[in-house]
């Protein structure tokens, strides 16, 4: 027997053993009832409000400033990080960093990484397309159909890394120059970042991290060792330093934190430092903001007051040394990720129904409305 | 599947009837959303008030949902959303407990529990919350991918990875059993 027969039989029979309440109608209709009215329709409004904004893609942010709900800023540029990245802790940058002029989208179920301008949302090129996703194929087809699962660009705009999956364990990396081309297999990996220098490539590689300097070719591995549990590759990030690299650690219970890792340093990723997230809240999408050298994160799960019934996301910046949260943002939607440009000054998000939004300072601009979008990077 | 028969009602009209749509989805959706949410909570009771919880939400909600067809949709993402924020609270009050375990088996479930099922769910408990979320969904609500990217609010790519590894993981943990 499959394990998905396994699986769906003892769902079905868990499910059997359960008895809903005879009286639920009846309790229900007690509390929709025009007594009650009063009292639910302030918590029905906040509720319904960010859970259909969640659901029904984000309408109603279109300009800058649109729905934005800040409880507390990250800190301002020039603040210090102690003991942070040396090149960069202390050093303001220019209150104003141009926006860079595109960015990379992987769209359409995984199967299309394209070329976007930032300004407009404007699809300029398409550099890989694995085919039309089969939507009314058999879930078989659907289930075992290619798509890109990491992407990243290197510094100098020019080259495109990114794996494939179908099946996440066993990806394959590749690259392909960001102005169009033939794809170059160069390893089997997963979750590809190219460092800040532009020589170094990190990738998952099953349950351990690989690190490929691109100028000799030689490639240093980081097993997970003792007491690591995770076995499957999620995003990584380079801080400034093109040294020290963030990535996610899941535990059992669902829950993921964010560790940093000395890639100059021989060792293991469980002993590597932890920064954030730990068995209450999800830390995932790490990305370094270059010019302080802190790190952002998106919160995941459901830090919003009782009952609200949404996931009230959380980006939130950690100091990398010490995890102290230094700035939290309480997100207008459920965020998937989050990426800060080469200059730390914009960021983009993705959304959970795969808008693409962009922050600059305060608001956020909707760039790809039309959602879909699984993955960015620039 | 569940899916045949998880039928939308459509509210439709300005003039809804907000009461008349409630007791179609009640009807229709009650009893397979509070087995899901115990299967995603290991708790019939907790479950059970968080799906009344969900209904009385979207009562309040049916008006201003833009597409009122998508009224299963907003009741399914508000249970798994309501079961998230109720495991949250588990953890909070007590800082590294173990999720729920699949309920013990009392006289009654031994009668219908064989050793396999338990083993498979312990195993499905054990897992990541997305991974057990896509998993539930999908093997035991029938859903598609499409269907519980809406539920979940993540892509459909996400919806195969977290399907993919979560199969991947339970092989591995059934197979690791003695």
């Amino acid at each position: 027997m499959t394990i998905e027969d396994r699986l769906r039989q003892a769902l079905a029979a868990q499910a059997a053993t359960v008895d809903p309440a005879p009286d639920a109608w009846t309790r229900i209709r007690a509390r929709t009832g025009t007594r009650h009215r009063r009292r639910l329709l302030v918590p029905a409004l906040v509720t319904a409000s960010a859970v259909v904004a969640g659901i029904m893609g984000l309408v109603a942010l279109t300009g800058e400033e649109g729905a934005q709900q800040v409880v507390t800023e990250p800190p301002a540029a020039d603040t210090p990080v102690p003991g942070g990245n040396p090149s960069t802790a202390g050093t303001a940058a220019p209150a104003s960093v141009p926006l860079p002029e595109t960015f990379l989208a992987v769209r359409d179920h995984g199967t299309e990484l394209v070329m976007v301008e930032t300004a407009t949302g404007r699809v300029r090129r398409t550099l890989v397309d694995l085919g039309d996703f089969p939507e009314n194929g058999s879930e078989e087809d659907k289930s075992f159909w290619p798509y890109i699962d990491g992407l990243t660009l290197s510094p100098d705009g020019r080259t495109v890394y990114y794996s494939t999956g179908p099946e996440p364990a066993v990806g394959n990396l590749y690259r392909v120059a960001a102005d169009g081309g033939e794809p170059e297999q160069i390893a089997d990996g997963l979750a590809p970042a190219i460092s800040p220098d532009g020589r170094r490539l990190a990738f998952w590689s099953l349950d351990a991290i690989v690190v490929k300097n691109l100028d000799s070719g030689e490639s240093t591995r980081f097993e997970p060792g003792e007491g690591f549990t995770y076995r499957f590759g999620n995003q990584l990030a380079w801080a400034a330093d093109s040294r020290h690299l963030a990535f996610e650690k899941g535990f059992v219970e669902g829950a993921s934190s964010i560790h940093v890792l000395d890639t100059a340093t021989p060792g293991t990723l469980s002993g590597a430092r932890p920064v954030g997230g730990d068995y209450e809240e999800s830390d995932t999408s790490p990305s370094f903001r270059s010019f302080d050298g802190l790190l952002g994160v998106v919160q995941v799960c459901c830090p919003g007051p009782e009952g609200s019934g949404h996931d009230a996301d959380t980006f939130a910046v950690l100091d990398p040394v010490t995890g102290q949260v230094k700035g939290r943002l309480d997100l207008p939607f459920q965020a998937k990720s989050a990426a800060y440009d080469r200059s730390g000054r914009h960021q983009l998000f993705v959304a959970g129904d795969g808008t693409v939004l962009r922050r600059s300072g305060g608001g956020f601009t909707a760039v790809l409305r039309l959602g879909g979008v699984t993955l960015v990077a620039w | 599947m569940m899916a045949t028969t998880m039928a939308d009602p459509s509210p439709t009209g300005p003039a809804l009837d907000r009461d008349a749509v409630l007791g179609e989805l009640f009807r229709a959706h009650h009893g397979p959303l509070v087995r899901t949410a115990t299967l995603l909570l290991g708790d019939a009771g907790v479950a059970e008030e968080i799906v009344q919880d969900a209904y009385v939400k979207l009562h309040g909600a049916l008006r201003r949902l833009r597409q009122p067809e998508a009224s299963v949709a907003y009741l399914r993402a508000t249970v798994i959303n309501l079961a998230r924020s109720r495991l949250r609270r588990y953890r909070v009050a007590r800082r590294h407990p173990p999720l729920p375990s699949p309920p013990a088996a009392g006289a009654e479930e031994g009668a219908v529990l064989s050793e396999d099922h338990r083993e498979v769910l312990a195993a499905l408990t054990a897992l990541p919350r997305r991974q057990r979320e896509c998993l539930v969904l999908r093997f035991y609500l029938g859903l598609t991918e499409a269907g519980i990217a809406q539920a979940l609010s993540i892509s459909t790519g996400s919806v195969k990875t977290h399907t993919s590894r979560g199969l991947a993981a339970l092989s591995v943990r059934l197979e690791d059993r003695p």
